[in-house]
């Protein structure tokens, strides 16, 4: 027993006193030294390590990650079930003109306004088809759909309307001047 | 408690040519202006509320109003000239802080459409990158047992029923007349199969209420369902003498058999009053047009050329379903978007900054 821990303790003296055999020694000074050198010209940026500093800790770099996805993938669902239902929409039937007069009686009104404006000729000379009085009364429709949305947006807008109203007044006193 | 007794009741002597009547849409007077009820809803929930009101005549009366209406509301009168047409116009409006005001101006309505059960609903639900609105107006239905119409009507027949009546008369008066005649002629059919099956069906239902707990194992509400058709039969073979056969009794003893109908004549003749009631309701038709915040990703209703959403407001539509006109839309949290892309990028540049600093 006494013999085994003498070799083993005789040993291990000797490998310590054994230095390692660099098969280049002034080589593998200047590599460290080298190591060193650059490591001081790159000190590092310590705002960025201090701002992503959470990249180096596991958990909070993959709770970040699945967050940032799950984001992205709410974002396109969201948008897509949105242009989705938009496009459905626009798919619907349109109904021509229905808030508007019926469309046969206001046919005869634009007769009416066009029969009643100075035209050079009898007045029976002038014919329009039915397809292009259709077409006025439809703009004049959308004309007049706008007129209301505008009203509606001013009324609902009271700088707006203060702004138009001091507008037309101004409007007013420069015609009475002229 | 003894029910009201029908057979007096001069309403009931036009019943079966009255339901014709109501299929057809005409029971509003010509005299009633033609009227459009705009909500414009507010991203708050407020709702601003407006009426507009026309007619060939100055003629408007206050109770002939289809919706809530008071001395707070602002009033406009113009006069618009078309060529040789005048139109008297009634214009007027009144902010609503929110749907609980509007309810209860429904509530306490003494106008025309008082008796129509009418609510609005508004939901606003926050979905981080966009909020979702969605506004509706709900007419209760009139018939607790009636049928639904699409169950009668296929899809072209329920889209022309559906359709607003300026629309269905330029069809029928269009180069495809004939077609619509016939197809308003079958729809005209169908519709009053519809409504007398739910009349049929409705008195099955109160009777078996108002009897409930009297009445032997032949006359429950199960029993009576199983013969619903022979009483639709009796209806329709005995239209033209519904009234004096009724009075007779000589339809309820077809049905239920003379020993109950001794038993329980009232409360077969008060279900029949409540029918009626139902069936003749006084309703003065409108238009409703609803204006959403943002944009509108959704709707139960009619969009016209000018991308105006619209509802017709007519009896047959909430007889035996109740009418839901609905709009959602959507706007869009920029901010949110910005919040999000931010940190988005915070993470990506993370992750590429570790790959550098791992070389």
């Amino acid at each position: 027993m006494m013999d085994n821990t003498g070799k083993y303790e005789r040993i291990t003296e000797v490998l310590r006193r054994s230095e390692p055999q660099l098969p280049d020694p002034v080589l593998f000074e200047e590599k460290v030294m080298g190591m060193i050198r650059e490591k001081k010209t790159h000190p590092g940026f310590p705002v960025l390590d201090c701002l992503f500093g959470w990249v180096y800790i596991g958990w909070i770099r993959n709770v970040l990650v699945t967050a940032s996805f799950l984001l992205i993938t709410v974002f396109a669902f969201q948008q897509s079930m949105i242009l989705k239902r938009i496009g459905t929409l626009e798919k619907q039937v349109v109904y021509p003109g229905v808030l508007t007069d019926n469309i046969k009686a206001s046919l005869d009104n634009v007769r009416n306004v066009l029969c009643s404006y100075p035209v050079k000729g009898p007045v029976t000379a002038l014919k329009i088809p039915e397809k292009e009085m259709k077409k006025i009364f439809e703009s004049l429709n959308e004309l007049q759909s706008r007129y209301r949305e505008l009203i509606i947006l001013i009324n609902e807008n009271p700088e707006l309307k203060k702004y138009i109203e001091d507008r037309l007044n101004e409007n007013e006193r420069k015609k009475f001047n002229l | 408690m003894k029910g009201k007794n029908l057979i007096s009741d001069p309403m009931k002597s036009k019943m079966l040519k009255t339901v014709l009547i109501v299929i057809l849409g005409i029971i509003t007077s010509c005299d009633d202006p033609e009227t459009i009820v705009t909500d414009i809803v507010h991203a708050d929930g407020s709702v601003l509320r407006k009426i507009e009101m026309k007619n060939n005549e100055k003629k408007f009366e206050i109770k002939k109003i289809q919706v809530p209406f008071d001395s707070t509301w602002k009033v406009r009168d113009s006069v618009e000239i078309s060529g040789k047409d005048t139109t008297w116009v009634k214009r007027a409006e009144k902010t609503f802080a929110g749907v609980a005001e509007l309810n209860r101006a429904y509530a306490a309505d003494s106008g025309y459409n008082r008796k129509t059960k009418r609510s609005c609903e508004f939901v606003r639900k926050f979905r981080w990158f966009n909020t979702g609105y969605r506004f509706s107006e709900i007419i209760d239905k009139e018939f607790e047992y009636g049928y639904p119409v699409k169950d009668f009507l296929n899809q072209e027949e329920l889209s022309f029923f559906n359709s607003p009546n300026n629309i269905q008369s330029k069809l029928e008066n269009g180069p495809d007349s004939l077609r619509y005649k016939a197809l308003k002629d079958t729809i005209d059919k169908k519709s009053e199969k519809w409504l007398l099956k739910s009349a049929a069906s409705e008195w099955i239902g109160q009777f078996s209420e108002l009897t409930k707990g009297k009445a032997e194992a032949d006359m429950s509400f199960k029993a009576l369902k199983a013969r619903e058709n022979e009483l639709y039969q009796l209806a329709i073979e005995n239209q033209d003498h519904f009234d004096s056969l009724w009075k007779n009794g000589i339809i309820l003893k077809q049905f239920i058999g003379e020993t109950n109908m001794n038993k329980f004549r009232t409360e077969a003749d008060s279900s029949l009053s409540i029918v009626a009631q139902k069936l003749f309701i006084d309703f003065h038709d409108y238009t409703v047009r609803i204006v959403m915040p943002g944009k509108l990703i959704g709707t139960s209703g009619m969009i016209d050329s000018s991308k105006n959403l619209f509802w017709p407001v007519k009896a047959d539509y909430f007889y035996t379903e109740p009418y839901v006109m609905w709009a959602e839309s959507k706007v869009s949290n920029h901010w949110a978007w910005i919040v999000t892309a931010v940190f988005v990028l915070f993470v990506l540049a993370g992750i590429i900054f570790r790959a550098i600093k791992r070389g």
